[in-house]
């Protein structure tokens, strides 16, 4: 079962990249020295004070000192930063970033993404009420949730269940039982799903945002249900 | 739309033929109408309780609550479908404001559905030609298609539908005609569709001292305008005298304030016999009367007989599967006029909205 706060998987670790990780610069004397001189001092006011020096200050690092950064430094970090952007969206189109390919177009490879996003939507539940859920809901991601439609103009669209894997602002991309890979479009249909014995209905009318914007966005009361 | 800026306009469709002709489409008209309401046969004479025997035929018809899921079982399509015609109509609201489902005698079911409903069903259908933009959506199912059999994938999707998004039970009229024999047989339903049987009554009803149209001033088909006025003055008769008016009668006498209705002219006077029943007619009672009629002419004597047919106003058909919807009046009736030689003149009346022609 896998878990947000669960550890690194073996093959991160285990990684090239992860043995180039430096480890905070210390000298021998100071490893001796510190632990002892912490302890010491704290005893006089705190009584576990090995403890408060486990969990505080163990393992980190203070820089007492901000040093000035050289001219030549700075021109380097202003440089490395302009360098740094992201593909255009002709660049995502062409080098076909966000498609799935065709062999893990597989419902069973997105069942952890579906548990992932129960504990994940069970946290945003907490104890709130439905009402207040479906406030909090607007702005909540839906990679994992497993969508129905339930409604549409387009009726072939109608009773498509699947997990969803990816949405963007006009479309949901959902995988079903049987590994086909449904793209539908938000507008003229209606999603529901089933979390805690409430059915939750999407108007995908007025859901038409990526998630990303839906996340920051202010939504206001519309009225509107006629697909 | 709010206001009409026009008045909407019903049909009368007029047509002449003769039995005798390959070309008559008599029996085609009389089949392809498969959901009729009432009945009546006009004679210009009195009958005998012999000769009224004559046209005795036992019919009936069942009402129940059916799930649509029942048409598309093998056992239904196989037992009645396929050996004989099934006609059904559902009952309830009417089809300006609700869904009605119709079976119609060759086996195709049709849905004319509201928005709400086309967009909950699942089935693709087509826009109602009529009404408000795309507010209605009919649905057409041929349950006799070779792939209507369980494991297609059509099949499969229909009865997931059926199952799932459209399985409240619609309260049904329906009929069951045995193409070999030709009569209405038995249909065992579920204990849970609380079917009730009815039987077709054929009431025979006297008018005495009526007037009667010369109905040989029509017999020939013109073009010219005075056939035509008589025609339809002919037809407005026959309406007067299916509603047993006073005013066809020999010693009416009424005050021009109330009705200047006048009987075409030239007439005669005399006693007629009516033929009537209502309920849910199969097209085989009809076809069965109509061939009687020709059969007992000799017998009778007489110069002419009227049948008449009206259809259910909130049938999604008219003719032949063409869409047919209410709006103001939802007529689809039609009558014959013969005569014993063969010669009939029909009588198509059709409402605003109805796409036969």
């Amino acid at each position: 079962m896998s878990n947000i706060y669960s550890q690194l998987p073996k093959y991160v670790t285990n990684s090239s990249e992860a043995k180039k990780e430096r480890q905070p610069p210390m000298s021998e004397t100071t490893k001796k020295f510190v632990p002892d001189f912490v302890t010491g001092t704290l005893e006089e006011t705190v009584k576990d004070s090995a403890k408060v020096y486990a969990s505080k200050l163990k393992d980190k690092v203070l820089l007492l000192d901000n040093p000035l950064k050289t001219s030549n430094e700075k021109k380097k970090r202003k440089h490395s930063k302009k360098k740094v952007r992201s593909m255009s969206a002709k660049e995502k189109r062409e080098t076909k970033i966000y498609e799935i390919p065709n062999e893990c177009h597989r419902y069973e490879l997105f069942i952890p993404l579906n548990e992932l996003w129960l504990q994940y939507i069970d946290e945003l539940y907490g104890t709130s009420s439905p009402a207040v859920f479906a406030q909090k809901l607007l702005k909540a991601d839906f990679h994992g949730a497993i969508l129905t439609v339930s409604r549409s103009r387009c009726a072939s669209y109608i009773g498509v269940t699947g997990i969803n894997i990816h949405e963007t602002e006009n479309v949901f991309k959902l995988i079903t039982k049987d590994n086909v890979l449904k793209v539908i479009p938000k507008g003229h249909s209606v999603f529901t799903f089933l979390l805690r014995d409430h059915m939750f209905t999407l108007y995908g009318d007025q859901f038409r945002f990526r998630s990303a914007a839906r996340a920051a966005k202010k939504f206001k009361n519309k009225p509107t249900i006629d697909l | 739309m709010a206001f009409l800026t026009e008045p909407v306009q019903s049909n009368l469709y007029v047509s002449s033929s003769s039995t005798a002709s390959p070309k008559s489409r008599h029996v085609q008209i009389i089949e392809e109408h498969p959901i009729n309401h009432r009945l009546e046969i006009l004679f210009p004479t009195l009958l005998s309780p012999q000769q009224e025997n004559k046209f005795l035929k036992e019919a009936f018809y069942y009402k129940a609550d059916i799930p649509l899921s029942y048409f598309i079982e093998r056992s239904f399509i196989q037992d009645y479908l396929q050996k004989g015609r099934v006609v059904a109509q559902s009952l309830g609201e009417g089809i300006d404001v609700s869904n009605v489902i119709a079976l119609d005698g060759s086996g195709t079911l049709i849905l004319n559905l509201t928005k709400d409903t086309y967009e909950q069903l699942g089935l693709p259908g087509k826009p109602a030609k009529f009404g408000p933009d795309r507010q209605r959506f009919v649905v057409q199912i041929n349950l006799l298609e070779k792939s209507m059999i369980p494991g297609k994938k059509g099949f499969e999707r229909i009865k997931w539908c059926f199952d799932n998004t459209l399985s409240d039970p619609f309260p049904f009229l329906i009929s069951y005609v045995d193409s070999a024999t030709q009569e209405t047989q038995k249909i065992t339903f579920p204990p849970t569709f609380n079917a009730k049987k009815f039987t077709i009554e054929l009431n025979f009803e006297k008018l005495n001292d009526i007037i009667f149209p010369d109905m040989e001033v029509i017999k020939t088909a013109s073009q010219d305008d005075h056939w035509r006025s008589d025609i339809v003055e002919i037809y407005d008769w026959f309406g007067m005298a299916s509603l047993r008016t006073q005013r066809i009668r020999l010693q009416d006498n009424v005050d021009p304030y109330i009705s200047i209705y006048t009987t075409p002219t030239p007439y005669l006077s005399g006693n007629g016999s009516l033929l009537c029943c209502t309920g849910f007619i199969p097209s085989s009672i009809i076809l069965f009367l109509f061939k009687s009629i020709f059969d007992q002419f000799s017998n009778l004597n007489i110069p002419w007989v009227a049948l008449s047919v009206w259809g259910f106003k909130d049938s999604p058909i008219s003719w032949n599967k063409q869409e047919h919807g209410h709006f103001m009046s939802g007529e689809n009736n039609y009558s014959f006029l013969l005569w014993p030689d063969g010669t009939y003149i029909l009588y198509q009346a059709l409402g605003a909205y109805d796409s036969y022609s």
